[in-house]
This record gives C-alpha cells, structure tokens and sequence, in this order.
C-alpha cells in the first residue's frame, strides 16, 4: 500500500473514534430525552479553549485539561438543565423547543467565548516528547496518539456503563420508551439531569481531544462540530449508540479517502453525500431501528 | 390499599372524556371498565397514573392524594398499570427489562432472584436472555405482568390484558390475577370482554360515567 494512502487510513481511524466520540454525547440526549442539542459543538469548543488555557497560558500537559473539561461543562450543563430542563421535557413539542432554545445556548457560548478569547485562532501549544513516533514507515505525532489513546479508554468505558450497569441501561430504556420506565417507578427526570450533564462533560472532553488533532480554533468553530455530530449520529441511527460510532468511522473515512483521492474540498462533500445516500436509501440509519420514535 | 376516585373529570379540547367519575376499587376486588372506543377508559387510567392531569376531581391511594402526581411518584406509591398496546424495552433482554427497575435499597441480588421468579410465573423464564423484541405480542403482555410483580404493588391496573392473547397465555394471565386479588392487591381492568372481569368475580359500572361505586360481586351494572 502506498505510504500516503495508509497515512490516510489511519488518520480516518483516529478521526473516526473521535467523531464517534462526538456522537456518541449527542445521540443519547436526542435519544432519551428528544433534546437536539445545538449547543453540543460550542460544548465541544469550550472543551478546546480549556486545552488551550491549560496548556498555552499555564503551561500543563492536555492531559491535565481533560478533567478540567469534563468538570467546567458538566457544572454548566447542570446548571441548564436544572433551568430549563423541565420546560424543555414538558413541552407540546420538545424536539422544537429544545432546538431553539439550545440554538440561543450555542449563540451565548460562541459570544462568551469570543468575549474571553477574541475571534483569533487559538491553538494548543504544547509538546509532547518525543513529538511523534515513527512506526512502518509512518511518522505518527504523539499528540494524535495521545488523543486516540483516550478516547479508546472513553468509548469502551461509555459503552460499558451503557450496556453493563443498570443506570445505563435505563438510559437505554429511556430511548425505547420513556413511558414504560417512568410507569416502574424511575425517576427519568434525574435521570435526564445526569445523563445530559455527563454528556456536556464528554462533549467537553471531546474538545480537547479534537484540539490535540485539529491545529486550531476560533469561537466560531462550534457549529462545524455540531453539523459533523448530527451528520454522525444520523448516519449510524439516532439513539444508538453503536450506530454512532460506526457513523463517525464512515465520515471519517469517506472524508480522508476523498481528500486523498480528489482533494480537500471534496473531503467534507464527500460525508455529506453519503449521508443523503443514506438517508434515503435507509431513514433509520445503518443500525437504527427508529423505536424512540414510538 | 385502596383506590378511592371522586368526581373525576378531563376534557380534551371540547371533548369531554371524562364527567364526573367517581368510584373505588378495595383490596382484594376487581372492578372492571367497559365501554366502547373513546368511552375515556385509558384517560381515567391515564389520569390515575400520572399522565394525564384531571380538570377537576380527586385520587386518593390508601386516603393519599396522589392526584397530579409525576408517573413515578405514583409507581413508587403502589401503583402498577399495563399498557393496551405493551410497552416494554425492545432491545434489551426479557430479564434485564425488569432490571432496570430503581433499587429500592436492597441488594441487586435479591431483584436478581425476584426478576427470575416473576419469569418463571409468566412462564418466560427460558425466553431470559432473549431481547424482547423478539417476543410475539402475547409474550409481551406477559412480560409487562411480570414487570408489575416484581414492584409489588397494592393497586394494579390492567389495559386490555388478554387482548389478541393465545388461550394458553390467557390462563397464564387470569392465574396472575387471581393470585394478586388473593393477596388482597385492589385490581382494576379495562376490557371489552365482560366474560374476563366476571370470570375474576367483579362488580363495575359499563362505562365510567355518572355513577357511584356501587357494589355487589359480581354484579354489572349499566350506564
């Protein structure tokens, strides 16, 4: 195989677990609560400008930021959901309500942060010894390394608790059938409330992993990260989880092989028509079974 | 525990589909709800169960207002209830549909063995592992009779239990509810069949409508 085109191949992988990533916050709020989250590119954004503090201006490994991340957005999800929360999941029409309103969110996070930051791009500064490691002829930078390293401890972990504890696998009921599970006693608002500030948590995380692999950023980056979550978690099935990461895998790699093939405009083009392809060919996604619709 | 309903009502729009319901159902009695489609049968026990809020009127659990009260609050009060269509948890197992029940402080191992005993009950134990889903619509209905077993409640209400359900199944079905009334659990059921109500010895009202609780086992009263 000619080095350029495993060179592309394992970029679509590192960018496929990421997008994944990505996804897979995102799919179980629109899942289980019918929230379409707006907001989750800017949570995404806020995640990279704490990778960008902790390591540009004080000097600490990304590593450092992760909990930092996670803490700072799952306080502000919190926070929001204990605002609004109730509101958005009593409404006649939540999927609506929740749209505009998280869209007002990502305007007051994407204004927030070019209030703090200015509309310059930012980038995380830090070097990672050694900077990238050779393997195969392939020189593969440590900071991606590290990102996909992470995220491959945080999806099986994510998936674990869904498919293995019990709270996650009410969340999972809860994208089945909010009814059923609020008729044998679960309390599905507090269940609401954690999963969807665990989820801003993992977006946050997201973010600074995707600033380890996407040199920069400026406060208007979040709705490219929230077009590529939707894009994502359509392709693989709303609601499910596998769905999602099997979503990214795909986006990332139609992405990676087009760029290669015929070139970096066509990279995005290339997601974005698959996913029409997709959707008309299979509305449910490659693996959803549209049943949070019942 | 009993369930004491007074002067119930609930419009939709200017569709009135309850006026004025009153009625109770004591432990150990079956009253059962007949009337045709849209006779308001699943808004009363909508009301009772949370999902609706009722314009006016008054539900008492064991003389507690339960009325207005979220979904959950009243399962944890004593309250289970069945779907027309069931509900279950399609791609989780036929087990973990009654796992993911709320711990209510005891040890996980003990719902474990509580889970697997209201299986064998509905004789739906071999089917365990299997993702509900796969269960044919009868089998459901068993599943969500198990799922009300396993909380224990002292007032159960049926939606159409033996719909569109085998004979077999059926029997497996009024055996259940059978045991329940003789553990002095106070059920109440929605059906079309008068033949099911009276074969579990019942008294009720035709429709729910304007009339008093009125007894006598059993016994149909017209509306």
């Amino acid at each position: 195989m000619p080095p350029l085109m495993t060179g592309a191949i394992v970029n679509a992988v590192a960018l496929g677990i990421l997008y994944g990533l990505l996804g897979l916050s995102l799919t179980i709020i629109y899942g289980a609560m019918r929230i379409a989250n707006l907001a989750h590119g800017e949570m995404v954004l806020a995640g990279s400008y704490v990778a960008y503090v902790v390591t540009t201006q004080l000097g600490y490994s990304p590593l450092a930021a992760i909990p930092v991340a996670f803490t700072l957005l799952f306080l502000l999800a919190f926070a929001l959901f204990a605002v609004a929360g109730r509101r958005l999941q009593t409404a006649r029409d939540p999927e609506m309500a929740s749209f505009l309103f998280f869209y007002g969110v990502s305007l007051m996070v994407g204004s927030g942060l070019l209030f703090l930051f200015d509309a310059d791009a930012r980038s995380v500064i830090f070097q990672f010894q050694p900077i990238s490691y050779r393997v195969l002829g392939l020189v593969i930078p440590k900071a991606r390394a590290v990102a996909v390293g992470v995220a491959l401890v945080l999806v099986p972990a994510l998936f674990l608790f869904l498919y293995r504890t019990t709270p996650g696998k009410a969340l999972r009921a809860a994208v089945m059938n909010r009814d059923a599970l609020r008729i044998v006693g679960v309390d599905v608002e507090r269940l609401s409330l954690v999963a969807f500030s665990v989820s801003a948590g993992i977006a946050g995380v997201t973010g600074v992993l995707l600033a380890l692999v996407f040199p920069a950023f400026t406060p208007f980056s979040g709705l490219d990260y929230t077009i590529t979550g939707f894009v994502v978690i359509v392709l693989g099935g709303l609601g499910s989880p596998l769905g999602a990461l099997l979503g990214g895998m795909l986006f990332a790699f139609s992405e990676q092989l087009t760029t290669l093939w015929i070139g970096q405009s066509a990279g995005v083009l290339a997601g974005f028509l698959i996913l029409v392809l997709v959707v008309a060919i299979r509305p449910a996604g490659l693996i959803g079974q549209a049943e949070w619709k019942s | 525990m009993s369930l004491q309903i007074s002067n119930l009502s609930k419009s939709y729009g200017r569709v009135r589909a309850l006026n004025d319901v009153s009625l109770a159902v004591n432990p150990g009695e079956v009253l059962g709800i007949m009337g045709v489609n849209g006779a308001g049968k699943s808004t009363l026990l909508n009301c009772i169960c949370g999902f609706a809020t009722p314009d006016a009127g008054a539900i008492e659990l064991g003389g507690r207002g339960i009325c207005g009260q979220r979904p959950d609050h009243v399962s944890r009060a004593g309250v289970g209830r069945t779907f027309q269509v069931p509900r279950s948890f399609r791609s989780l197992t036929v087990l973990e549909n009654l796992l993911v029940v709320p711990a209510r402080g005891e040890p996980s191992g003990i719902l474990f063995d509580r889970a697997h005993h209201a299986l064998e009950k509905v004789k739906l134990a071999t089917l365990a592992n299997n993702y509900a889903g796969e269960l044919s619509g009868g089998q459901q209905k068993l599943l969500e009779l198990a799922r009300i077993l396993i909380l224990e409640p002292q007032v159960v209400l049926f939606d159409e239990p033996l719909a569109g359900m085998h004979s077999d199944l059926c029997r497996v079905s009024l055996d259940e509810v059978a045991e329940m009334l003789s553990r002095s659990v106070a059920v109440m059921l929605v059906c079309h069949d008068p033949g099911i109500p009276y074969r579990l010895a019942c008294r009720g009202p035709k429709r729910p409508g304007r009339h008093r609780g009125p007894s006598g086992r059993p016994a149909l009263i017209g509306g």
